[in-house]
């Protein structure tokens, strides 16, 4: 339990997981080909690819300031923790951390924060809040018609202060400020289940954000801002039947979910932890969270006859992240963002 | 302020009256938890404790206190009580409910009285063999210092196990006293690192809290809760226990909901097994890595 003061020689164990060290040189190996074609003067992409604040790049005036870099003593410094990119003249630094930045069509998890007159606040980990247009959303019972102001009125109904939804971005206005909708069945509140929040460089753009694991009966919303949302499948599927089954007979009153609904076994509890420890483990270990590497974490805790809070246990987290990291090259593809295949 | 779904709410209070936490932990576990002591290296005795995401700092500084003689009896014997002197600091980037300055404020000080009314007493560390210079007029006193660096929930009970391991590491050095012919008192502060009196003896009264908090049904009470728990609270119930499993204190927290006695005995019952542990493990841990 006491640890002695780590030597300064360790923190680059901290910093590097096996994992993302395989990253870096699965990236490396990549920018050598690049350096092939084009033998271009820049010593600073030989050299040092990633950055830690205050660490020079350049001299001044050799290259232009990017976003995570500032110009001091005639030197240009990095500002953020990350890799260096170039484009041509221009180089930036992409932090390891950061907030998420949405893009049209990405699938995201917010928390409603306020409600304004015909539009709901919502927090996605942005550097601002998101908005729901009230004219971006589906009515309940699925009817089409202009939205009145006894629609604005009555918007607590449909999402109150700080419920989940589930949502894809619309549009990004001029101004920065960002529209969301949920302009699809499969969209809208999130209800009973568990709410967890990763980094959001760490999730994966893939054509799939809702995964139903066929294994453990559990389902996962990885949304690309880094919230996450983990629910049981059996009842997930009977809430979803019952709201259906409401909107299609008296979607005029406000819904009220009967209890055995809401009910959610011990065994299925569990497998609801598991996950979700499992998929903290990996944001702990800094790798990238999709299905797979849920499921290969999930499989391995099983293997090793873990209990889910095992898996918060440091000893542990340090051995299957060890594990991960030796998995043959298929683990290593996953790690390019672009290649991997889509699971259906 | 960090927000919650009412259905997530459900989600949890469910899970606890089953016994089966979000985390899959049941309601009387601990999470694993690292303690590094003596940090700080111009401090008389520090320490830092991880719990998850929770991360605390504690330092420990020892000053000359001199009581004067024109105080009553009484003034007297409340100044004796005052051995340590609290602040806490919660960092604004530690959690989203610090980000309110004046929330923040209110919040630093009930830390620091709390854990100032726990640990005020006498009894708590021996004073006349350890912080007394010159009885009833020169004393150390202990400023500790306690940073909040990071929080996921359950602050107070990681910051007095922090306090009690800071303590452990605390060095006072050796004084000499030196009395003139005008009855003038001046010290003479040995220099020799290794000739102080270390605490290390003096911890064994120091209490820990245990919080317990009450979601969900009536007898339903965990320990060690995230910061997602702490939102679904009802009440909560501080437990001051020490290595005895004597009861130190105990303080409801207010504005919220009450409590059962039978829940009060229950929780006392719990609290007294975990205090225990922990700190029999704790002592265990510390006197391995000294």
């Amino acid at each position: 339990m006491n640890e002695t003061n780590n030597p300064i020689s360790e923190i680059n164990i901290e910093i590097f997981s096996p994992q993302k060290r395989l990253k870096l040189r699965h990236i490396e190996k990549k920018n050598e080909n690049e350096m092939e074609v084009d033998t271009d003067q820049d010593e600073i992409y030989k050299s040092r690819r990633l950055m830690i604040p205050g660490q020079s790049i350049a001299k001044e005036g050799e290259y232009l300031k990017g976003h995570g870099t500032f110009h001091f003593d005639g030197n240009l410094i990095a500002s953020v923790c990350g890799n260096i990119e170039r484009v041509n003249k221009l180089v930036s630094v992409r932090a390891f951390k950061s907030r998420y930045n949405g893009e049209i069509g990405d699938i995201i998890v917010g928390r409603i924060t306020e409600i304004q007159g015909k539009r709901w606040k919502v927090d996605v980990n942005a550097r601002q809040d998101y908005f729901l247009m009230l004219s971006a959303i589906n009515l309940p019972g699925g009817i089409q018609r202009r939205r009145t102001s006894s629609d604005e009125l009555q918007m607590r109904n449909l999402f109150v202060e700080n419920d989940l939804v589930y949502a894809e971005v619309q549009q990004i206005m001029g101004d920065g400020s960002v529209a969301i909708h949920t302009r699809n069945l499969k969209y809208g509140k999130l209800q009973n289940g568990c709410f967890l929040k990763v980094p959001s460089n760490l999730m994966k753009r893939s054509k799939m954000h809702f995964h139903s694991l066929d294994e453990c009966g559990v389902d996962v919303i990885l949304g690309l801002n880094g919230y996450i949302w983990i629910a049981d499948t059996e009842q997930q599927r009977k809430q979803q039947a019952f709201i259906q089954k409401h909107e299609r007979e008296n979607f005029d009153q406000p819904l009220v979910l009967p209890e055995d609904h809401k009910e959610i076994t011990k065994e299925s509890r569990e497998r609801i932890a598991r996950i979700k420890n499992s998929i903290s483990l990996l944001a702990e270990g800094f790798m990238v969270i999709h299905p797979k590497s849920i499921m290969q974490v999930y499989k391995q805790s099983i293997k090793m006859a873990l209990s889910a809070k095992d898996l918060l246990h440091p000893e542990y987290i340090r051995q299957i992240t060890t594990y991960l990291s030796t998995l043959p090259l298929e683990n290593d593809s996953n790690l390019d963002m672009h290649e991997y295949p889509e699971e259906q | 302020m960090q927000k919650i779904s009412n259905t997530e709410i459900y989600f949890i209070e469910n899970g606890i009256n089953s016994n089966l936490r979000a985390d899959g932990r049941s309601r009387n576990d601990y999470r694993h938890f690292s303690l590094e002591t003596g940090e700080i290296i111009h401090a008389s005795g520090s320490a830092r404790l991880k719990i998850s995401d929770t991360e605390v700092l504690v330092g420990v500084k020892a000053e000359i206190k001199e009581i004067k003689n024109a105080q009553s009896n009484n003034d007297k014997q409340q100044e004796d009580l005052k051995r340590f002197i609290f602040t806490v600091d919660c960092c604004q980037s530690a959690s989203s409910e610090f980000t309110e300055q004046k929330r923040l404020d209110q919040y630093n000080i009930e830390l620091a009285k709390q854990l100032e009314r726990l640990y005020s007493h006498p009894s708590v560390v021996d004073v006349d063999k350890y912080l007394t210079i010159v009885p009833g007029k020169f004393y150390w006193n202990l400023c500790i210092d306690a940073m909040v660096l990071d929080s996921d929930g359950n602050l107070l009970d990681a910051l007095s196990i922090a306090i009690r391991a800071a303590l452990y590491n605390t060095v006072l050095p050796k004084i000499k006293v030196i009395t003139s012919e005008y009855q003038e008192i001046t010290f003479e502060v040995s220099e020799d690192p290794e000739d102080v009196i270390s605490l290390k003896d003096a911890i064994e009264n120091v209490p820990i809290f245990i919080t317990l908090n009450q979601i969900g049904s009536q007898s339903s009470f965990i320990i060690d809760s995230t910061l997602q728990e702490e939102l679904c609270i009802n009440s909560k119930l501080c437990i001051g226990i020490n290595q005895k499993s004597m009861i130190c204190s105990i303080q409801k927290s207010s504005g919220m909901e009450g409590l059962e006695p039978q829940t009060i005995i229950q929780m006392i019952k719990s609290a007294k097994q975990i205090g225990v542990q922990i700190i029999s493990t704790m002592d265990k841990a510390l006197k391995l890595n000294p």
